[in-house]
Protein backbone atom coordinates (compact mmCIF):
# COMPACT_ATOMS: atom_id res chain seq x y z
CA UNK A 1 0.00 0.00 0.00
CA UNK A 2 1.02 3.66 -1.23
CA UNK A 3 2.23 6.29 1.75
CA UNK A 4 -0.20 9.01 1.65
CA UNK A 5 1.01 12.40 0.55
CA UNK A 6 0.49 14.99 2.95
CA UNK A 7 -0.65 17.94 0.89
CA UNK A 8 -1.05 21.75 1.75
CA UNK A 9 -1.93 24.59 -0.41
CA UNK A 10 -1.03 28.34 -0.45
CA UNK A 11 -3.31 30.82 -2.84
CA UNK A 12 -4.96 33.80 -1.96
CA UNK A 13 -7.66 33.29 -3.62
CA UNK A 14 -10.52 31.25 -2.12
CA UNK A 15 -12.22 30.08 -5.72
CA UNK A 16 -8.13 28.86 -6.71
CA UNK A 17 -8.41 26.86 -3.01
CA UNK A 18 -11.47 25.49 -3.97
CA UNK A 19 -10.70 24.64 -7.27
CA UNK A 20 -7.28 22.87 -5.84
CA UNK A 21 -8.94 21.31 -3.00
CA UNK A 22 -10.96 19.56 -5.19
CA UNK A 23 -8.80 18.51 -7.59
CA UNK A 24 -6.23 16.78 -4.86
CA UNK A 25 -9.28 15.13 -3.21
CA UNK A 26 -9.67 13.16 -6.62
CA UNK A 27 -5.93 11.53 -5.86
CA UNK A 28 -6.50 9.11 -3.39
CA UNK A 29 -2.44 8.69 -2.88
CA UNK A 30 -3.09 12.52 -1.75
CA UNK A 31 -4.05 14.14 1.58
CA UNK A 32 -5.08 17.95 1.76
CA UNK A 33 -3.60 18.33 5.55
CA UNK A 34 -4.07 22.57 5.29
CA UNK A 35 -4.94 25.29 3.20
CA UNK A 36 -3.12 29.48 3.60
CA UNK A 37 -4.19 32.29 2.14
CA UNK A 38 -0.91 34.62 2.30
CA UNK A 39 2.75 33.22 2.97
CA UNK A 40 3.09 34.31 6.53
CA UNK A 41 -0.04 31.34 7.77
CA UNK A 42 1.90 29.44 5.20
CA UNK A 43 4.95 29.08 7.06
CA UNK A 44 3.56 28.78 10.54
CA UNK A 45 1.06 25.58 9.50
CA UNK A 46 4.58 24.50 7.66
CA UNK A 47 6.09 23.97 11.24
CA UNK A 48 2.59 23.14 12.53
CA UNK A 49 1.72 20.66 10.29
CA UNK A 50 5.05 19.67 8.89
CA UNK A 51 3.50 18.42 5.44
CA UNK A 52 5.21 16.58 2.58
CA UNK A 53 4.89 18.53 -0.24
CA UNK A 54 3.14 22.11 -0.61
CA UNK A 55 1.43 23.96 -3.17
CA UNK A 56 2.24 27.32 -3.41
CA UNK A 57 1.03 30.83 -5.63
CA UNK A 58 3.95 33.34 -6.10
CA UNK A 59 1.90 36.20 -5.56
CA UNK A 60 0.63 36.43 -2.39
CA UNK A 61 -0.31 39.35 1.01
CA UNK A 62 2.32 39.68 3.31
CA UNK A 63 4.66 37.28 3.21
CA UNK A 64 4.68 36.59 -1.09
CA UNK A 65 5.37 32.72 -2.16
CA UNK A 66 8.93 33.41 -3.13
CA UNK A 67 9.51 34.40 0.41
CA UNK A 68 7.89 31.86 1.98
CA UNK A 69 9.60 29.19 -0.43
CA UNK A 70 12.99 30.82 0.88
CA UNK A 71 11.95 30.35 3.89
CA UNK A 72 10.51 26.86 3.91
CA UNK A 73 13.47 25.39 1.76
CA UNK A 74 16.06 26.78 4.71
CA UNK A 75 13.93 25.78 7.84
CA UNK A 76 12.52 22.32 6.26
CA UNK A 77 14.62 21.30 3.48
CA UNK A 78 12.41 17.58 3.21
CA UNK A 79 9.28 19.32 1.88
CA UNK A 80 8.76 19.44 -1.64
CA UNK A 81 7.73 22.62 -3.07
CA UNK A 82 5.78 23.27 -5.73
CA UNK A 83 5.02 26.42 -7.39
CA UNK A 84 1.55 27.29 -8.25
CA UNK A 85 1.13 29.78 -11.09
CA UNK A 86 -2.46 31.20 -12.61
CA UNK A 87 -0.93 31.06 -16.23
CA UNK A 88 2.98 29.99 -17.58
CA UNK A 89 4.82 33.09 -15.86
CA UNK A 90 8.41 32.54 -16.84
CA UNK A 91 10.46 35.09 -14.77
CA UNK A 92 8.14 34.07 -11.31
CA UNK A 93 8.60 30.52 -12.34
CA UNK A 94 12.21 30.62 -12.72
CA UNK A 95 12.85 32.86 -9.36
CA UNK A 96 10.82 30.14 -7.33
CA UNK A 97 12.45 27.42 -8.99
CA UNK A 98 15.83 29.20 -8.42
CA UNK A 99 14.41 29.62 -4.31
CA UNK A 100 14.36 25.61 -4.24
CA UNK A 101 11.06 24.83 -5.82
CA UNK A 102 10.80 21.57 -7.43
CA UNK A 103 8.22 22.10 -10.14
CA UNK A 104 5.19 23.87 -11.13
CA UNK A 105 1.50 23.31 -11.62
CA UNK A 106 -0.84 26.15 -13.64
CA UNK A 107 -3.92 26.28 -12.31
CA UNK A 108 -5.68 27.50 -15.64
CA UNK A 109 -3.94 24.57 -17.30
CA UNK A 110 -5.55 21.12 -18.37
CA UNK A 111 -5.57 18.64 -15.41
CA UNK A 112 -5.20 15.88 -18.55
CA UNK A 113 -1.83 17.87 -19.95
CA UNK A 114 1.68 16.98 -20.13
CA UNK A 115 2.75 19.73 -17.61
CA UNK A 116 0.36 19.35 -14.99
CA UNK A 117 0.86 15.71 -15.19
CA UNK A 118 4.28 16.00 -14.69
CA UNK A 119 3.62 18.83 -11.64
CA UNK A 120 1.66 15.87 -10.29
CA UNK A 121 4.01 13.29 -10.56
CA UNK A 122 6.37 15.66 -8.57
CA UNK A 123 3.71 15.88 -6.04
CA UNK A 124 3.49 12.02 -5.93
CA UNK A 125 6.87 11.66 -5.42
CA UNK A 126 7.12 13.95 -2.24
CA UNK A 127 7.86 11.84 0.69
CA UNK B 1 19.13 110.74 -30.22
CA UNK B 2 21.98 108.37 -30.14
CA UNK B 3 21.34 107.38 -26.42
CA UNK B 4 17.73 106.77 -27.08
CA UNK B 5 18.70 104.22 -29.72
CA UNK B 6 21.01 102.58 -27.97
CA UNK B 7 18.33 102.23 -24.73
CA UNK B 8 16.18 101.00 -27.23
CA UNK B 9 18.11 98.46 -28.70
CA UNK B 10 19.46 97.61 -25.11
CA UNK B 11 15.26 97.07 -24.16
CA UNK B 12 14.52 95.41 -27.26
CA UNK B 13 17.07 92.99 -27.07
CA UNK B 14 16.20 92.03 -22.82
CA UNK B 15 12.52 91.59 -23.85
CA UNK B 16 14.00 89.27 -26.45
CA UNK B 17 15.78 87.26 -24.23
CA UNK B 18 13.30 87.28 -21.43
CA UNK B 19 10.95 85.95 -24.55
CA UNK B 20 13.59 83.01 -25.33
CA UNK B 21 13.49 81.99 -21.60
CA UNK B 22 9.80 82.15 -21.63
CA UNK B 23 9.43 79.77 -24.55
CA UNK B 24 11.70 77.46 -23.21
CA UNK B 25 10.42 77.66 -19.64
CA UNK B 26 6.83 76.84 -21.83
CA UNK B 27 8.55 73.88 -23.53
CA UNK B 28 9.61 72.46 -20.46
CA UNK B 29 6.56 72.67 -18.71
CA UNK B 30 4.21 71.05 -21.82
CA UNK B 31 6.74 68.57 -21.75
CA UNK B 32 6.98 67.87 -18.00
CA UNK B 33 2.79 67.40 -18.57
CA UNK B 34 2.78 65.31 -21.52
CA UNK B 35 5.60 62.54 -19.12
CA UNK B 36 2.69 63.31 -16.35
CA UNK B 37 0.18 61.97 -18.31
CA UNK B 38 1.98 58.84 -19.79
CA UNK B 39 3.38 57.69 -16.45
CA UNK B 40 -0.40 58.27 -15.14
CA UNK B 41 -1.47 56.09 -18.29
CA UNK B 42 1.57 53.11 -17.75
CA UNK B 43 0.45 53.31 -14.45
CA UNK B 44 -3.16 52.61 -15.43
CA UNK B 45 -2.25 50.03 -17.79
CA UNK B 46 -0.50 48.14 -14.99
CA UNK B 47 -3.02 48.35 -12.61
CA UNK B 48 -5.75 47.14 -15.10
CA UNK B 49 -3.41 44.08 -15.61
CA UNK B 50 -2.91 43.36 -11.81
CA UNK B 51 -6.67 43.84 -11.44
CA UNK B 52 -7.73 41.39 -14.10
CA UNK B 53 -5.03 38.78 -12.82
CA UNK B 54 -6.34 39.30 -9.34
CA UNK B 55 -10.31 38.87 -10.35
CA UNK B 56 -11.01 37.40 -13.70
CA UNK B 57 -8.25 35.06 -14.18
CA UNK B 58 -7.59 33.87 -10.97
CA UNK B 59 -11.34 33.32 -10.44
CA UNK B 60 -11.87 31.92 -13.86
CA UNK B 61 -8.58 30.10 -13.22
CA UNK B 62 -10.68 28.39 -10.13
CA UNK B 63 -13.91 27.47 -12.10
CA UNK B 64 -11.55 25.45 -14.47
CA UNK B 65 -9.72 23.59 -11.88
CA UNK B 66 -13.67 22.54 -10.39
CA UNK B 67 -15.30 22.01 -13.38
CA UNK B 68 -12.23 19.76 -13.96
CA UNK B 69 -12.69 18.11 -10.36
CA UNK B 70 -15.91 17.15 -11.73
CA UNK B 71 -15.62 15.95 -15.15
CA UNK B 72 -12.85 13.43 -13.52
CA UNK B 73 -15.64 11.96 -10.54
CA UNK B 74 -18.25 11.97 -13.88
CA UNK B 75 -15.41 10.15 -15.46
CA UNK B 76 -15.51 7.54 -12.28
CA UNK B 77 -19.65 7.59 -12.40
CA UNK B 78 -19.40 9.39 -9.33
CA UNK B 79 -22.74 11.64 -10.58
CA UNK B 80 -23.41 12.97 -7.27
CA UNK B 81 -19.72 14.07 -5.72
CA UNK B 82 -20.06 16.01 -9.61
CA UNK B 83 -23.34 17.32 -8.98
CA UNK B 84 -22.28 18.78 -5.98
CA UNK B 85 -18.69 20.43 -7.17
CA UNK B 86 -20.90 21.55 -10.28
CA UNK B 87 -23.45 23.51 -7.34
CA UNK B 88 -19.87 24.81 -5.85
CA UNK B 89 -18.79 26.02 -9.20
CA UNK B 90 -22.10 28.10 -9.67
CA UNK B 91 -21.38 29.52 -6.38
CA UNK B 92 -17.93 30.53 -7.00
CA UNK B 93 -18.74 32.03 -10.76
CA UNK B 94 -20.75 34.37 -8.77
CA UNK B 95 -18.61 35.47 -6.39
CA UNK B 96 -16.02 35.81 -9.68
CA UNK B 97 -18.53 38.35 -11.49
CA UNK B 98 -18.94 40.13 -8.13
CA UNK B 99 -15.25 40.44 -8.06
CA UNK B 100 -14.99 41.71 -12.18
CA UNK B 101 -18.19 43.74 -11.49
CA UNK B 102 -16.24 45.73 -8.77
CA UNK B 103 -12.93 45.96 -11.36
CA UNK B 104 -15.02 47.50 -14.05
CA UNK B 105 -16.69 49.92 -11.37
CA UNK B 106 -12.80 50.61 -10.33
CA UNK B 107 -12.15 52.02 -13.74
CA UNK B 108 -15.11 54.31 -14.12
CA UNK B 109 -14.06 57.27 -14.46
CA UNK B 110 -16.50 59.81 -12.63
CA UNK B 111 -18.49 61.93 -15.32
CA UNK B 112 -18.87 66.08 -14.94
CA UNK B 113 -22.33 65.94 -13.58
CA UNK B 114 -20.64 63.74 -10.47
CA UNK B 115 -22.75 64.03 -7.12
CA UNK B 116 -19.77 65.44 -5.74
CA UNK B 117 -16.45 64.78 -4.14
CA UNK B 118 -18.10 63.72 -0.73
CA UNK B 119 -21.11 61.70 -2.23
CA UNK B 120 -18.42 59.81 -4.58
CA UNK B 121 -16.17 58.88 -1.59
CA UNK B 122 -19.32 58.53 0.42
CA UNK B 123 -20.28 55.67 -1.71
CA UNK B 124 -17.17 53.97 -2.14
CA UNK B 125 -17.06 53.76 1.53
CA UNK B 126 -19.87 51.96 1.82
CA UNK B 127 -19.36 49.59 -0.97
CA UNK B 128 -16.16 48.89 1.22
CA UNK B 129 -18.20 48.10 4.54
CA UNK B 130 -21.10 46.49 2.42
CA UNK B 131 -18.41 43.52 0.94
CA UNK B 132 -16.29 43.19 3.78
CA UNK B 133 -18.48 43.80 6.95
CA UNK B 134 -15.99 46.11 8.12
CA UNK B 135 -17.54 49.06 9.87
CA UNK B 136 -16.12 52.64 8.32
CA UNK B 137 -15.91 55.92 10.43
CA UNK B 138 -15.96 58.80 7.72
CA UNK B 139 -14.92 62.46 8.02
CA UNK B 140 -15.59 64.40 4.47
CA UNK B 141 -15.84 67.73 3.95
CA UNK B 142 -19.40 69.01 2.89
CA UNK B 143 -18.12 71.16 0.01
CA UNK B 144 -14.93 70.77 -2.04
CA UNK B 145 -14.07 71.81 -5.41
CA UNK B 146 -11.54 70.18 -7.09
CA UNK B 147 -10.86 69.23 -10.53
CA UNK B 148 -12.17 65.40 -12.05
CA UNK B 149 -8.59 64.98 -13.11
CA UNK B 150 -7.78 65.56 -8.82
CA UNK B 151 -11.11 63.92 -8.10
CA UNK B 152 -10.32 60.45 -10.41
CA UNK B 153 -6.88 59.97 -8.78
CA UNK B 154 -8.71 60.89 -5.45
CA UNK B 155 -10.74 58.01 -5.69
CA UNK B 156 -8.45 55.60 -7.21
CA UNK B 157 -6.64 55.89 -4.45
CA UNK B 158 -9.20 55.57 -1.82
CA UNK B 159 -10.23 52.47 -3.36
CA UNK B 160 -6.82 51.00 -3.60
CA UNK B 161 -6.35 52.21 0.70
CA UNK B 162 -9.51 50.20 1.15
CA UNK B 163 -8.81 47.14 -1.12
CA UNK B 164 -5.80 46.39 0.86
CA UNK B 165 -7.83 46.73 4.18
CA UNK B 166 -10.24 44.18 2.91
CA UNK B 167 -7.28 42.03 1.37
CA UNK B 168 -4.57 42.34 3.95
CA UNK B 169 -5.67 44.46 7.44
CA UNK B 170 -7.84 41.74 9.15
CA UNK B 171 -9.67 45.04 10.69
CA UNK B 172 -12.77 45.52 12.58
CA UNK B 173 -12.61 48.70 11.71
CA UNK B 174 -12.03 50.97 9.75
CA UNK B 175 -11.48 55.06 9.17
CA UNK B 176 -11.40 57.61 6.37
CA UNK B 177 -11.00 61.55 6.66
CA UNK B 178 -10.55 63.89 3.73
CA UNK B 179 -9.57 67.56 5.04
CA UNK B 180 -8.47 70.48 2.88
CA UNK B 181 -5.47 72.25 4.07
CA UNK B 182 -4.73 75.30 2.46
CA UNK B 183 -3.41 74.99 -0.65
CA UNK B 184 -3.45 71.05 0.15
CA UNK B 185 -6.21 67.98 0.90
CA UNK B 186 -5.09 65.89 3.53
CA UNK B 187 -6.54 62.11 3.46
CA UNK B 188 -6.16 59.56 6.03
CA UNK B 189 -7.20 56.03 6.14
CA UNK B 190 -6.77 53.84 9.15
CA UNK B 191 -7.14 50.42 10.52
CA UNK B 192 -7.09 48.80 13.91
CA UNK B 193 -5.90 45.05 12.09
CA UNK B 194 -2.78 43.18 12.52
CA UNK B 195 -0.89 45.88 10.77
CA UNK B 196 2.60 45.82 9.59
CA UNK B 197 6.41 46.60 9.58
CA UNK B 198 6.73 49.69 7.04
CA UNK B 199 10.86 49.04 7.12
CA UNK B 200 10.71 45.69 5.39
CA UNK B 201 10.36 46.09 1.66
CA UNK B 202 6.49 44.71 1.21
CA UNK B 203 6.21 41.36 -0.95
CA UNK B 204 4.36 41.38 -4.40
CA UNK B 205 0.81 41.54 -2.67
CA UNK B 206 1.50 44.98 -1.70
CA UNK B 207 0.95 46.67 -4.97
CA UNK B 208 -1.88 48.71 -3.63
CA UNK B 209 0.57 50.66 -1.23
CA UNK B 210 3.33 51.05 -4.18
CA UNK B 211 -0.02 52.17 -6.40
CA UNK B 212 -1.01 54.83 -3.71
CA UNK B 213 2.83 56.24 -3.36
CA UNK B 214 3.35 56.29 -7.18
CA UNK B 215 -0.46 58.00 -7.81
CA UNK B 216 0.56 60.69 -4.92
CA UNK B 217 3.98 61.33 -6.12
CA UNK B 218 3.10 61.90 -10.17
CA UNK B 219 0.15 64.29 -8.73
CA UNK B 220 2.95 65.92 -7.09
CA UNK B 221 1.72 65.11 -3.60
CA UNK B 222 3.05 62.11 -1.22
CA UNK B 223 2.27 58.98 0.91
CA UNK B 224 3.29 58.28 4.54
CA UNK B 225 2.75 54.81 6.39
CA UNK B 226 2.34 53.96 9.95
CA UNK B 227 2.28 51.54 10.96
CA UNK B 228 3.50 48.45 13.37
CA UNK B 229 2.89 44.56 13.31
CA UNK B 230 -0.03 44.63 15.81
CA UNK B 231 -0.85 48.18 15.79
CA UNK B 232 -3.34 48.60 12.73
CA UNK B 233 -1.94 50.88 9.62
CA UNK B 234 -2.71 54.73 8.71
CA UNK B 235 -2.36 56.11 5.74
CA UNK B 236 -1.62 60.12 5.17
CA UNK B 237 -1.92 61.32 1.43
CA UNK B 238 -1.12 65.02 0.65
CA UNK B 239 -2.38 65.74 -2.76
CA UNK B 240 -2.07 69.24 -3.57
CA UNK B 241 -4.97 71.72 -5.55
CA UNK B 242 -7.53 71.44 -2.46
CA UNK B 243 -9.35 74.30 -4.01
CA UNK B 244 -9.93 75.58 -7.10
CA UNK B 245 -8.52 72.76 -8.88
CA UNK B 246 -6.19 71.95 -11.64
CA UNK B 247 -8.59 72.13 -15.29
CA UNK B 248 -7.99 76.05 -15.60
CA UNK B 249 -4.94 76.21 -17.86
CA UNK B 250 -4.92 79.75 -16.16
CA UNK B 251 -3.86 78.37 -12.77
CA UNK B 252 -1.26 75.69 -13.98
CA UNK B 253 1.72 78.52 -12.86
CA UNK B 254 -0.11 78.20 -9.06
CA UNK B 255 -0.71 74.57 -8.81
CA UNK B 256 3.02 73.92 -10.48
CA UNK B 257 4.50 75.69 -7.17
CA UNK B 258 2.03 74.71 -5.27
CA UNK B 259 2.90 70.67 -5.76
CA UNK B 260 6.50 71.35 -5.51
CA UNK B 261 5.95 73.37 -2.29
CA UNK B 262 4.70 70.00 -0.95
CA UNK B 263 7.96 67.81 -2.25
CA UNK B 264 10.24 70.55 -0.03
Amino acid sequence: MNKTIRVMIADDHPVVRTGLRLILGTEEDLELVGEAADGTTLVRLVNELQPDAILVDVRMPEMDGLQAIEHIRREWPQVAVLILTTYNEDELMLRGMQAGARGYLSSGMEVASVTWMRGRSTLLSAS
Amino acid sequence: MILFVAGYIVVYLHQLRIHAQLQVTYARLKASATRIEELTRAYERQRLARDLHDTLAQGLAGIVLQLEAANIHLAHQRAATAQTIVQQVVQSAREALIEARGAIEDLRTPSTDAPGVAASLQKEIDRFSAASGIPCDAQLPQELCISPVLEKHLLSIVREGLTNITRHARARHASLSLVPRSQMLLLEIGNDGIGFNPEVQPGSGHYGLIGISERARLLGGSLTLYSAPGRGTRLQVFLPGGRGGWETPGESHNKESEGKHLHE
